[in-house]
């Protein structure tokens, strides 16, 4: 059943059209007829364009080459030598990165009561079903992650340096509880947020679906109560969210970059590594949007007013990543330590020069330009045409930073580890500068793998679960029309609270 | 005495909050009718009275308690495994703090979560549900006994309900 929907309203008769000349007029918005809004979105689910079992298939020929990858890296290379995992450290970064935050889109935009949000929210809250893979790709990261404290072979101890210094022989398990209390705490979100969509599904799906919707919503009623529970409970997890994602991603940055090159103290890191990954998960939903949008057959239900309203917010983000670059070199560039010009020749201007120039291009020299446009804001294909360029910017990034720590030092004394009594007395040195570590076959595939484990389960997400926010996007249809003033047509918002 | 579930389905809010009134005037007390709705309707909108939980309650007790376990576990650790390193002591509160609020978290997520299940279980003592309120009809969900069935029914009707069911004993 298709809906009417309000997505070209009539031009006021007046013959004026106020929104001429570049402006922005109602028709960037949709707004969908209600009542038809859950059998629409079903019948879409049920018969699903080209594009989406595109992106299963290459999604799970991908993630087959991932695990292919990782096999063989675990039987030649082994865990004993950290150096060997750095791409697949890099690769599952990366997919942390991008997929991590993309909850915290939907809770935030939600926080701000903004309407354009609204189709954007369940994209982005399916990304929490990545969060499960990421506690598994998590765990190969920990095991080649060096302990703190090691006894040598005369007895003594070496320490290498970390944010958990004296605290722990290995972190792992408090690592590994934030990472799985981040999971647990996404999934949490999009079961609530999902709850009246896929009780209100119950009776148009069949199979395991129904089972699963059956079992997850069976109890939902829509009453006042529970309505009220729901909005406070997402509240609550949302803030929850937010004070995990920004913590856990400090501890991932900390562990598995910072502590990795000895001698490299940086306080700016940690907020980079947040906005870096608030510039990614934007731009991946974003992408995924606008290919529902453009491909997947959603365009009479997702406008161009998403688009325009967040390619700001990721234009805001692009700055603040190249802002946070540009302090993190000019720190180190005036204070001229040793180390400190050791770091800068490692990771920008000599080892990896190549790949750092490249990152800054596609994460600010391509999207700036772009996201900075009117005209390309505007028409929709701005933000998401930026956001290709980030996502493949912040892979590079992730490869430079990640993978390049974990190839700067051996576990060994001298290289990340000092005897206790030397761990304060002597800075910590990268001399000589290594050069860059490039990857090798199967790192290839673990990267590979990394994008396509994120596709795949994604799409079975899509599959699964409604694939907008039905009771969103129906008391959005609540809050908004076309209207006239004067002799112009403009969109009406109300603001209930 | 045995009550019944008594839904009415409305095309027309105004008329289901009339229909609202309409029973509060009857006698039938607020507790014994829910609107069943497939969008949160703005507070008040409905006429219906303000409810309250205890939602907040959750996170703090949660956050508290896995602060507890977290201090208690992060400094047996060190003592276990002591690592001396120059003149550092053995239980310094930075990593300390680390560890805490991790914890403190993962309580308040769990307990939160806890919270919702039990605060989000529904409200009414006979189920009864339609799948036309999804397509943005609204229900008026009623529990009553039977004597005051027809009378309800007869609210309902009067108020512009497009249909009436009965279920539930």
């Amino acid at each position: 059943m298709a809906s009417e929907t309000q997505a070209h309203p009539p031009a006021a008769d007046h013959g004026h059209d106020a929104h001429e000349h570049g402006h922005f007029g109602p028709e960037m918005w949709v707004i969908p007829e209600a009542p038809g809004l859950v059998a629409e979105v079903n019948e879409k689910q049920n018969a699903p364009s080209g594009i989406f079992r595109m992106v299963l298939l290459a999604g799970a020929a991908l993630t087959i080459l991932g695990i292919v990858g990782f096999v063989l890296k675990a039987i030649t290379a082994g865990f004993s030598d950290h150096r060997a995992w750095g791409f697949y450290v890099a690769a599952f970064a990366f997919v942390f990165t991008l997929t991590a935050s993309a909850p915290l889109a939907a809770c935030a935009f939600r926080f701000t009561k903004s309407h354009w949000r609204r189709p954007l929210s369940r994209i982005a809250e399916i990304f929490s079903l990545v969060s499960i893979v990421n506690i598994l790709l998590f765990i190969p990261a920990l095991i080649a992650l060096p302990d703190i404290g090691v006894a040598t072979e005369s007895g003594e101890l070496m320490v290498r340096r970390s944010i958990w210094f004296q605290e722990l022989v290995n972190p792992s398990g408090w690592l590994l509880a934030g990472m799985i209390g981040l999971s647990f705490c996404s999934v949490a979100i999009l079961w609530l947020a999902a709850l009246p969509d896929m009780a209100q599904s119950r009776h148009l799906v069949s199979g395991f679906r129904a089972s699963l919707y059956g079992r997850l919503a069976g109890g939902w009623y829509g009453t006042k109560r529970q309505w009220q529970v729901q909005k406070g409970g997402l509240a609550i997890l949302g803030a929850l969210y937010f004070m995990m994602v920004v913590f856990v991603q400090f501890l991932v940055v900390s562990d598995f970059a910072m502590a990795m090159i000895p001698g490299w103290k940086d306080s700016i890191l940690p907020p980079f590594y947040t906005v870096i990954s608030f510039q990614g998960g934007l731009a991946t939903i974003l992408l995924v949007a606008y290919a529902m949008r453009r491909w997947g057959g959603y365009r009479d239900l997702i406008g161009q007013a998403p688009f325009w309203a967040a390619s700001k917010v990721l234009l805001g983000l692009t700055l603040l990543h190249t802002y946070h670059l540009f302090a993190f070199f000019i720190t180190y560039w005036y204070g001229r330590l040793e180390v400190e010009q050791a770091i800068l020749n490692y990771l920008m201007f000599d080892s990896y020069i190549g790949i750092f120039w490249a990152q800054l291009f596609f994460t600010f020299f391509i999207p700036f330009p772009i996201l900075v446009s009117n005209h390309a804001r505007r028409e929709g294909w701005g933000a998401p045409l930026a956001a290709i360029f980030i996502v493949i910017g912040l892979l590079l990034w992730h490869i430079r930073i990640f993978a390049a720590a974990f190839a700067a030092a051996p576990a060994v004394e001298g290289g990340l580890y000092y005897l206790p009594s030397d761990a304060f007395s002597f800075p910590a040195l990268l001399l000589p500068v290594p050069g860059a570590t490039f990857p090798d076959l199967w790192d290839i595939f673990m990267i590979l793998g990394g994008v396509g484990i994120v596709l795949l389960v994604f799409r079975i997400g899509m599959m699964l679960l409604p694939p907008l926010s039905l009771w969103e996007m129906k008391e959005g249809s609540m809050y908004q029309r076309v209207d006239t003033l004067i002799r112009g047509r403009y969109l009406v918002l109300a603001k209930p609270e | 005495m045995a009550t019944q579930a008594i839904l009415g389905l409305f095309d027309d809010a105004s008329a289901a909050a009339d229909a609202g009134d309409a029973l509060k005037s009857a006698g039938i007390p607020e507790s014994d009718y829910n609107f069943l709705t497939d969008v949160p309707y703005p507070e008040g909108a409905l006429g219906e009275g303000m409810e309250r939980h205890r939602l907040y309650v959750w996170p703090l007790l949660g956050g508290l308690i896995g602060l507890i376990v977290s201090l208690v576990v992060a400094e047996i650790t060190p003592m276990a495994v002591p690592m001396t390193i120059a003149e550092k002591p053995i239980l310094a509160m930075p990593p300390l703090a680390v560890i805490c609020y991790t914890g403190a978290l993962l309580g308040a997520i769990l307990f939160t979560v806890v919270g919702v299940v039990m605060a989000i279980r529904p409200n009414v003592r006979n189920g009864l549900s339609d799948d036309r309120i999804s397509q943005g009809l609204i229900g008026l969900l009623v529990n009553t006994g039977a004597d005051q069935r027809s009378q309800v029914t007869e609210i309902l009707n009067e108020a512009g309900a497009v249909d009436v069911t009965t279920g539930g004993a």
